[in-house]
């Protein structure tokens, strides 16, 4: 691609482009970290996870005000547009993905450490999923990859079939184990959690595709058959 | 679908032997606003003065193709050229009124014609000034020199006159380039309002500009016409890399 002649213009693209990055691996980590306190009950990463929620914020705001500086000072046209309108909608995206890592562990410190309840859900596998949905979809924006963005809304489909399944599992767990019940229902909310970041790591890949292809596909998602919006 | 005003057909010019336009064809459609974009020297205006033959004074030039204007070869040997003029009216980059009273400017093109009844010039002219959204700032010195009007005034002075020999196309080669801001927005949201009764093609620079106003837009380089499309597919997702390159500003 050529550089634009006015170079500043390049250089506040570049820097969007970088914190967006930046960005992308911290709500990784955070969503790694979570899932690894879910499956571990390790409260005291739950506790880290969820001080770590105000530096994405931080950022969030940077970029926000990054993509207005740019709109205001260089009105972006044809791929510039679609890139920086992308930009603020996937920052706002991560950031929620980081808030759901938080709530996650907010909810984890309310389960009874005596509960095994990784052995009877599908809350390993559930993890192991997310984590890579979610790497792939901030892999999707950085590599600007739209063959792993479509890999991602296939793999969420996978994956919310998973979650439908170990609601049902959880709801079946906390019936036979009444005592347990409150943890339980922080097993659910973590579950309902786990979802929506999911569905947030699409959101970022319909963005992706949009960027890329200049193709709008949300609410599209799995019949791309129907003409462009 | 809108109809078809102006047809070009493989439409050549040159001047002595350097080309300016390259086989151009394309389709203008009726009350609609098209705008021509490229870098100086791409032939831009000189493809606007082939649409009313305003290169017909250039001796050097040579023209090849067909300009239909409503099913009517402009370029035929029995054409009127004063008649096709007056149904296209041309405004300039640098606002150009004549030496003469708001009034005069505007009645000159109607005295022409042979109107000489005052009331109804009065009335032509009021109605330009009108749909030139100048009428509430001149109406009381419709007899001062236009020339001691503002830049803008006196650019929607010269759109007052091209309107008042009832043209059906407006040709405007930047008409806002030498305004301010404010002035520039009268002129464009004055371009919105005549689109209901005219066709428009513009030149501009300025890439907003064409976004607003413009419902097509043609990109023009080295005289060859690069991409015509929707003006909101050409700004949001062009088809050709050059269109791109050009309009994000990595032309060069």
């Amino acid at each position: 691609m050529n550089n634009h002649i006015i170079k500043q213009f390049d250089e506040e693209l570049n820097k969007l482009r970088a914190r967006l990055i930046k960005m992308g691996l911290m709500i990784q980590e955070q969503i790694e970290n979570s899932m690894k306190a879910l499956i571990h009950n390790n409260q005291k990463l739950a506790l880290t996870i969820i001080s770590n929620d105000d530096k994405v914020d931080e950022i969030d705001l940077k970029i926000e005000k990054q993509c207005l500086k740019i709109f205001a000072l260089h009105q972006p046209v044809a791929m510039d547009l679609r890139f920086v309108i992308s930009a603020i909608s996937i920052n706002e995206k991560m950031e929620m993905i980081s808030d759901i890592a938080s709530n996650i562990s907010k909810n984890i410190l309310s389960i009874n450490l005596a509960l095994p309840y990784q052995n009877n859900t599908n809350f390993s596998i559930i993890a192991e999923k997310l984590v890579g949905l979610i790497r792939k979809s901030v892999d999707s924006f950085t590599f600007q990859d739209t063959k792993l963005a479509y890999e991602v809304f296939n793999e969420y489909l996978e994956l919310k079939k998973i979650i439908k399944e170990n609601y049902n599992i959880v709801i079946e767990l906390m019936k036979r184990n009444p005592a347990f019940i409150e943890s339980f229902t922080r097993l659910i909310i973590i579950n309902r959690n786990i979802h929506f970041a999911a569905n947030f790591a699409v959101g970022i890949c319909e963005e992706v595709v949009f960027m890329v292809e200049a193709k709008i596909v949300k609410h599209r998602l799995f019949d791309f058959s129907k003409p462009d919006n | 679908m809108k109809d078809t005003k102006i047809r070009i057909e493989s439409l050549s010019v040159s001047y002595g032997n350097k080309p300016a336009i390259k086989n151009i064809s394309m389709n203008i459609l009726k009350n609609q606003v098209t705008a021509l974009i490229g870098p100086s020297g791409c032939g831009k205006t000189t493809f606007l003065k082939t649409l009313n033959r305003l290169n017909d004074f250039n001796d050097t030039i040579k023209i090849s193709g067909k300009v239909f204007i409503d099913d009517l070869n402009i370029y035929s040997k029995n054409i009127n050229v004063i008649e096709l003029r007056k149904k296209t009216g041309m405004i300039f980059q640098k606002s150009n009124p004549f030496p003469k009273s708001i009034f005069d400017n505007v009645a000159y093109g109607p005295r022409v014609n042979g109107i000489k009844n005052k009331d109804e010039l009065y009335e032509i002219v009021k109605s330009c000034l009108m749909k030139a959204a100048l009428w509430d700032e001149v109406e009381n010195y419709l007899f001062d020199s236009a020339l001691k009007l503002s830049g803008g005034q006196q650019q929607r002075v010269c759109i007052a006159r091209a309107l008042a020999v009832n043209p059906e196309i407006l040709l405007m080669d930047e008409p806002a380039s030498a305004l301010d801001p404010l002035s520039t927005a009268r002129i464009e949201e004055l371009i919105l309002e005549l689109k209901e009764n005219y066709t428009i093609i513009i030149v501009t620079h300025n890439m907003q500009q064409a976004a607003r106003v413009s419902d097509m837009t043609a990109y023009l380089y080295m005289g060859e016409l690069i991409e015509f499309d929707k003006t909101r597919k050409i700004f949001t997702n062009p088809s050709k890399k050059q269109t791109e390159d050009y309009i994000t500003g990595r032309y060069g």
